[in-house]
């Protein structure tokens, strides 16, 4: 029974990921497709089989081998988790997902802008809003924050970006 | 080599040489003090603040850095319970006990001198280690190079923590992501998918402060709250015991000093793993084994000599070889690159005085946090009561700021995101970053070796040459030493159950 979790997409993508730079590297010369296409392949079968453990639960029987731990392993949860785990888990990607969100909106900001403007700017929305501090915290932070880069890059280190 | 003894130190000691490395130590001592980030971090933080630098500057400043967060994770293990690295876990046992104690100061002492002490050792093993080094790079050629970075990988792979299956995964991973871009040997661009940007290649930089600093900060912040919950205990008496104490368990203090040189010389091996084999040791050697874990001195003396002195051992690849004795070693040796040196087998023959460099400097970063973080050890630890909303949130801001001024392109910014999402599954999920990151350093390498070795020698010249040829068998016997070990326990289970 086939079971998609956070583990599972992780490793499917991978796999996607794989597909693709494999097909590509059929574009170039022989020479230059050599190593990429010998190692391409290679971690193509490797993820796939991870994927297929991490996604029908008896694969991971058949296929033991995928368990082998490094030599100075201490303490590993490698275990697919358990349904409390997976909701938690499913709440924790949603926070990084969230995230993550706010740093591609700070990038575009950065883009259309300078970093003067864009550090302090993203600093006191992103403490206030998904940090939910105080707006004097947040301000703080953000006015702090945007004074030492310009100290340590326009006077310091005289970049220019 | 030893011409450059003097000149080297004297160059280090002087302005404003002296000021990177105690303004690198302070970071790295920072660092080290606020779990969840330590040497990579900061490393990959500080790399590109480094580049207006003079490179002999650039690596007093990274490697002031390195050096110091050891000692600034084991305050935190210490005075509050929760070890500030991974290196500083097995500090934690006896440490703390020694804290609620009321001997504090007894055990910061303990890990100061033994830190500080432990650096030294390693320094000394390398600098031994070092001239003998340049005689074997003289019999290196094409296919020892390559076959040592299949060695080093396999190597990473084997001896990593969690799943060998996965650690192998992201190795090859990391190798894939180093195809990308121009290729210097066919001169084909691989794997641009019409992009200009990607003809460079995936950049070193943005990709490390994306797995190292971006991942953590983002999982700090999904953490809401301090990172430590303990209360600081400031009083430090006793501070000159700790110090004592070293030299009166100094066998103990000199056999956990080369426990973590040798783990440091593996390559991929980092300071989590000396820190505890040094501590099993210190158990399994006392004769009053059941005083660990109870406030125990050597409890502290040991894992702390062994973080310390690892140091001096990872340089020993990074610099003979050109493989990156641990991660931060790959930073470091992602910044000499950038400042035009190159590591490996051409540095000890033209830039002997850089290898002096780095080992006083790792020397000396060592002496001043440990001097800095006896006297202020209490207040330092408070950092660790800051909120994570606002920790994590400056960490992102430097560390993509960081990644934008490599060239002021926001491509670069993009690949940090990207490459922090990546570390975050690749966490989550138990692939290993460090197999990833040292593959990514060491693929150009191996594929230029491996064309050169075709081209002048045939496929042939990976075997006829009796290092090439040994260092293959290795690999093969380490990849599958796993499969024998389990093999030789299912026939010892079988002869037992019998």
């Amino acid at each position: 029974m086939m079971k998609m979790s956070g583990r599972s997409i992780f490793s499917l993508v991978i796999v996607i990921f794989m597909i693709i730079l494999v097909i590509n590297s059929f574009e170039y010369n022989s020479k230059a497709r050599l190593i990429p296409l010998g190692v391409g392949f290679l971690v193509l079968v490797m993820t796939f089989l991870q994927f297929l453990t991490d996604t029908i639960p008896s694969m991971g029987r058949r296929f033991s081998f995928l368990r082998e731990k490094g030599m100075f392993t201490q303490q590993v949860n490698d275990q697919p988790n358990s349904e409390s785990e997976s909701q938690e888990s499913e709440v924790r990607w949603s926070q990084i997902i969230k995230t993550f969100i706010w740093l591609i909106g700070f990038t575009v900001l950065l883009h259309f802008t300078t970093y003067l403007f864009a550090v302090p700017i993203f600093l006191f929305l992103f403490i206030w809003l998904a940090g939910k501090e105080k707006i004097i915290s947040a301000l703080s932070v953000a006015f702090g924050m945007g004074v030492s880069m310009y100290v340590l890059f326009e006077l310091l280190l005289g970049a220019r970006f | 080599m030893l011409e450059y003894a003097l000149p080297a130190l004297y160059e280090l000691l002087s302005w404003p040489s002296i000021l990177f490395l105690i303004l690198g130590s302070l970071l790295g001592l920072l660092f080290g003090i606020l779990p969840g980030l330590g040497g990579p971090q900061v490393l990959a933080l500080l790399l590109p603040v480094t580049f207006t630098m003079q490179p002999s500057h650039a690596i007093v400043l990274l490697i002031g850095a390195a050096g110091a967060t050891a000692f600034g994770g084991s305050i935190t293990a210490i005075l509050l319970n929760t070890p500030g690295t991974p290196q500083n876990a097995a500090t934690v046992f006896d440490g703390f006990q020694l804290t609620k104690q009321g001997k504090a100061g007894q055990a910061i002492g303990a890990a100061a001198a033994s830190s500080v002490m432990g650096a030294v050792f390693g320094a000394i093993i390398l600098t031994l280690i070092l001239p003998i080094g340049r005689y074997i790079v003289l019999a290196f050629s094409y296919p020892e190079y390559f076959m040592m970075a299949v060695m080093g990988l396999a190597m990473i792979a084997v001896l990593s923590q969690g799943s060998l299956w996965k650690a192998i995964i992201a190795g090859g991973f990391g190798l894939m992501l180093s195809f990308v871009g121009f290729d210097p040997v066919t001169g084909s661009v691989r794997y641009s998918f019409g992009m200009d940007y990607l003809w460079d290649g995936i950049k070193l930089v943005p990709a490390l402060i994306g797995l190292f600093a971006i991942t953590e900060a983002v999982s700090l912040f999904s953490n809401k709250g301090s990172i430590a919950s303990e209360k600081v205990n400031t009083s430090l008496k006793g501070v000159f015991q700790g110090i004592s104490s070293v030299f009166k368990h100094f066998g103990l203090f000199l056999r956990s000093s080369v426990i973590g040189t040798i783990i440091g010389i593996i390559p991929g091996v980092g300071g989590a793993v000396a820190n505890f084999v040094a501590y099993g040791h210190a158990v399994s050697s006392s004769k009053n084994p059941e005083n660990f874990g109870k406030g125990d001195i050597r409890g502290v003396i040991a894992p702390e000599a062994s973080n310390n002195a690892k140091d001096g051992g990872a340089l020993v690849p990074t610099l003979i070889f050109g493989i990156p004795g641990s991660l931060e070693m790959a930073v470091l040796l992602g910044a000499l690159i950038l400042h035009g040196i190159q590591p490996g087998p051409r540095l000890m023959l033209d830039n002997a005085e850089i290898a002096l460099t780095l080992i006083y400097a790792l020397v000396l970063s060592n002496i001043v946090v440990g001097i800095v973080g006896v006297v202020a050890a209490g207040s330092l630890a408070r950092l660790t009561m800051v909120k994570t909303t606002f920790i994590a949130p400056m960490i992102m801001m430097l560390a993509l700021i960081g990644a934008y001024a490599t060239d002021g392109m926001i491509g670069d910014v993009i690949i940090a995101l990207i490459f922090g999402l990546l570390g975050y599954g690749m966490v989550r999920y138990g692939f290993s970053r460090v197999a990833l990151v040292i593959a990514l350093v060491l693929g150009e390498m191996m594929q230029q070796s491996f064309h050169q070795t075709l081209d002048l020698m045939g496929p042939s010249g990976f075997f006829l040459r009796p290092i090439s040829l040994a260092l293959f068998l290795i690999t093969v016997f380490m990849l599958l030493l796993p499969l024998i070990k389990k093999w030789r326990k299912g026939n010892y289970d079988e002869n037992v159950g019998t």
